[in-house]
């Protein structure tokens, strides 16, 4: 596992968490995350044209590369490059272009990439996030290293923990019990809750259905 | 009536040769059709062949394709050629690209087709010693007219 990678595709994940409603630029929203499997050291962003798409044929997924190490990108950089790529027109190699959980995906390089300017909201953004909900270098257990609209009913979150290698999808449906999901949700991923492998999700080890909690 | 038929025969004959030698003279087929093989554009391609696009004529080359096909900027063309290493047989190439609107929520394929070669296979044009033909066409597959956004290149980015 690399750790590095991990903890980036989480933070990338909790920053960009409010474009699932806002769009990045002309209606596009995120409608998923996908913790790239290593060794791949990336992130999947997943779009929808609008906040109402459901299904793999509305999404398209972009592949992008965090860079070394010691220069990973950040969340804001991932922001940039994916307005950049809303806004423009850009060309792709064809063994640039895949096919993942039924949606086309495309792979970035991102040093070929002239990222969109940060706007002002992104700032005010920040303003409220930093003192609304102050940053801390703790993370909560599980650790939520991304996420995928499936349908309306159905959640995919992607977890990890510490005792626990790789990383545990877990189905939860929003008209559910939220509260009692939410409290009782690092007890089922962590053996409290039958697990299955999906044989077409390469992004997580194990999945657990909890849509009927 | 002798001498007449042989005067009638005589002029026919002069007719006929005459018709001949104006159809020698002034069929098109025999000669090299009209065409431009200034060099509009230039890609090299992953295998290190450089490519040519030539300005050509309402049949082949930017002439053709910019008109017929609507794509109108050398990047696009170039890129294909750069970005993959291609199809090939014999000296025919083809080569296959993307070009993205609204991050892949607009997309087509982009298809170039090259003549590797000094003449195209018809034998009716030739680049010249040691030149190749170039780009023949360049396409939006599954489209004859690719859609006027693929030549917007403002903060075009090349993945």
């Amino acid at each position: 596992m690399c750790d590095d990678i991990a903890e980036q595709q989480a933070e990338i994940t909790r920053m960009l968490l409010r474009h699932v409603q806002a769009p990045l630029a002309d209606g596009v929203v995120i409608r998923g995350i996908l913790p790239a499997p290593p060794p791949t050291r990336a992130v999947r962003v997943v779009l929808g044209a609008d906040a109402s798409s459901y299904t793999p044929d509305d999404f398209v997924v972009h592949e992008i590369p965090l860079g070394p190490e010691d220069e990973l990108l950040t969340p804001w950089d991932v922001r940039d490059l994916l307005r950049a790529l809303v806004r423009g027109t850009h060309h792709y190699s064809d063994d640039s272009v895949s096919r993942v959980m039924g949606m086309t995906m495309f792979q970035m390089d991102p040093s070929a990439v002239k990222p969109a300017p940060p706007e002002i909201d992104d700032n005010t953004m920040s303003i409220l996030q930093v003192t609304g909900h102050p940053f801390t270098e703790e993370w909560p257990t599980p650790r939520l290293r991304g996420f995928l609209f499936l349908s309306r009913e159905r959640l995919r979150l992607y977890l990890d923990q510490t005792d626990q290698p790789g990383v545990t999808a877990a189905d939860v449906r929003a008209s559910g019990a939220v509260t009692a999901l939410l409290a009782a949700l690092s007890s089922l991923v962590n053996g409290g809750a039958q697990r299955t492998v999906d044989p077409d999700d390469p992004h997580c080890d194990r999945l657990v259905d909890l849509t009927h909690w | 009536m002798y001498r007449v038929t042989r005067s009638v025969l005589t002029a026919i004959a002069a007719l006929c040769a005459t018709i001949i030698l104006l159809a020698i003279s002034t069929t098109p087929a025999q000669a090299d059709p009209s065409w431009n093989p200034r060099v509009k554009c230039s890609a090299t391609g992953r295998d290190g062949r450089v490519v040519p696009t030539r300005f050509g004529n309402s049949e082949l080359g930017w002439i053709h394709f910019s008109g017929e096909h609507n794509i109108k900027v050398c990047e696009l063309v170039n890129f294909t050629i750069a970005g993959t290493s291609g199809k090939q047989v014999g000296n025919h190439l083809e080569y296959y690209g993307w070009v993205l609107g609204s991050a892949g929520f607009r997309r087509v394929q982009t298809v170039v087709v090259v003549q590797y070669t000094q003449r195209t296979t018809d034998r009716r044009y030739n680049a010249g010693p040691g030149q190749r033909i170039g780009v023949i066409t360049a396409f939006c597959k599954n489209m004859n007219k690719c859609p006027n956004w693929v030549n917007n290149t403002k903060d075009d980015i090349y993945v």
